[in-house]
């Protein structure tokens, strides 16, 4: 491709951080050379483009690099403006977009490793949190959704839904590993329908991990970490 | 009554930031303070989520979150910008905004940490103060280049905060001689108009974070 417009991707196949880029190039119709990372022997072009955390993704652009996932979308959607935009044009719009997108990020993807690496009451109390964040985001989105979801058309899929399927896309997987609901439709119907509304969509259904590969990491993460505690 | 409203509490830095941004782009603002011990209905209205200030009133709609705001504040009233036009500038000076956020709770540790917890951290804040000077400030003015920017206004509380924080633990974190391009921009920072009238007083800052180290030690020692 042109050297003007050259876009590169380094990342690792399961980096929810990582897929939220990918979506984001995809959606816009962004060329890139994608570069797989691994993460136990990080190659020198890594360390050379994020000497200050060292992690993916970094997106390459005309040879400049940038890191931090929520800084790439956002200079995705300054940097392309004739794909679809990621965030609404209205300030007000951008700033709830915003506020929710660090609160999936923040509070509800932080904690979800907890649930995958405990058992017993501490894996209850974990689920306990996450309960009562879905329903504060179910309850949140009713701003942002005033009429219901039904369809999402590719071209309005923006910055919260890139969010909000790199943490929860993989729903099944996590129910099928841990063995419970977790976005119960009867619960929190917005969030159930949303995210069926989004898996719809063929770009962002491709970009989830493989199911059986995701189950089997995360049956290894979960029982790695429930031997370490017992021992 | 004005259209713009700032809930706050004294000294947050994050109130700081947003009342920084508020003044260089000289936009009128009622601040409003809040009793965190005794949160008011206002707040608990404005910002059911997370219950914290600061919070922006805009024509009656709220707007959480310190970050969130400053883009906002940023897109409503843009004269006087405070991020680069260049979205590859922008970017970066939104990377160490976001570095300042992440890595708070290690400067956290250094204030709230108590003896091998707080040489730990110690260790840590350095590390950090370290790769913010020569990775996010180099030999630059400001963090934006040659003004103030939005990158600064997060930095702030290292000009204004950390010395009187240093004298209630007793241990030096930013030394001239150590970060000699960071101790230059807390003075420069400083000496902006807008951010020397409008900082906290050190004099009464240091009872009050005296006060917090004590009830640190004692629930550590207890």
């Amino acid at each position: 491709m042109a050297e003007e417009n050259k876009v590169k991707l380094l990342g690792f196949w399961n980096s929810p951080y990582v897929r939220r880029v990918e979506l984001a190039l995809k959606l816009k119709g962004i060329p890139y050379e994608y570069v797989e990372e691994d993460l136990k022997n990080k190659s020198s072009l890594l360390l050379k483009y994020n000497p200050v955390y060292k992690k993916v993704p970094v997106l390459v652009h005309n040879g400049k690099p940038l890191a931090e996932s929520h800084v790439i979308l956002e200079y995705i959607d300054e940097t392309w403006k004739n794909g679809p935009p990621l965030l609404p044009q209205d300030p007000y719009k951008r700033a709830q977009i915003r506020f929710w997108a660090s609160f999936v990020h923040q509070q509800l993807f932080e904690t979800m490793p907890l649930v995958f690496k405990s058992d017993g009451e501490a894996q209850e109390k974990a689920l306990k949190e996450v309960f009562e964040k879905l329903s504060v985001l179910e309850e949140g989105i009713k701003n942002i959704f005033p009429g219901g979801i039904q369809i999402i058309e590719h071209e309005n899929v923006g910055l919260l839904d890139i969010v909000m399927i790199s943490v929860f896309g993989p729903y099944k997987v996590y129910e099928e590993v841990l063995g419970l609901k977790l976005i119960d439709p009867e619960k929190t119907p917005l969030l159930f329908s949303w995210l069926t509304a989004l898996l719809e969509i063929p770009v962002v259904k491709d970009s989830l991990p493989p199911h059986e590969k995701l189950v089997g990491f995360l049956k290894f993460i979960r029982q790695d970490a429930l031997n370490s505690t017992s021992a | 009554m004005e259209e713009v409203k700032l809930l706050g509490a004294w000294p947050s830095p994050y109130c700081y930031r947003v009342i920084w941004a508020l003044r260089l782009k000289c936009v009128k603002y009622e601040y409003v303070e809040e009793d965190l011990s005794n949160k008011s209905d206002l707040l608990l209205q404005y910002n059911p989520v997370h219950k914290k200030i600061p919070v922006l009133v805009h024509r009656g709609k709220p707007i959480a979150e310190t970050n969130v705001i400053l883009e906002y504040i940023e897109e409503v009233w843009p004269h006087n910008p405070l991020l680069p036009d260049h979205p590859y500038d922008k970017a970066l000076a939104r990377f160490w905004t976001k570095f300042e956020e992440d890595k708070s709770p290690t400067f956290f540790a250094f204030f709230h940490g108590v003896g091998e917890e707080q040489e730990e951290a110690t260790k840590e804040a350095k590390k950090l103060l370290k790769i913010i000077e020569e990775h996010g400030l180099g030999e630059k003015k400001f963090f934006g280049g040659n003004k103030i920017g939005l990158t600064d206004l997060a930095f702030g509380w290292l000009s204004g905060w950390l010395e009187v924080m240093e004298e209630a633990v007793g241990v030096k974190l930013l030394e001239a001689n150590s970060f000699p391009h960071l101790k230059a921009w807390t003075k420069t920072f400083k000496e902006v108009p807008v951010i020397k009238e409008n900082l906290p007083d050190p004099d009464e800052m240091l009872p009050y974070f005296k006060s917090l180290r004590e009830k640190f030690i004692a629930s550590a020692t207890s």
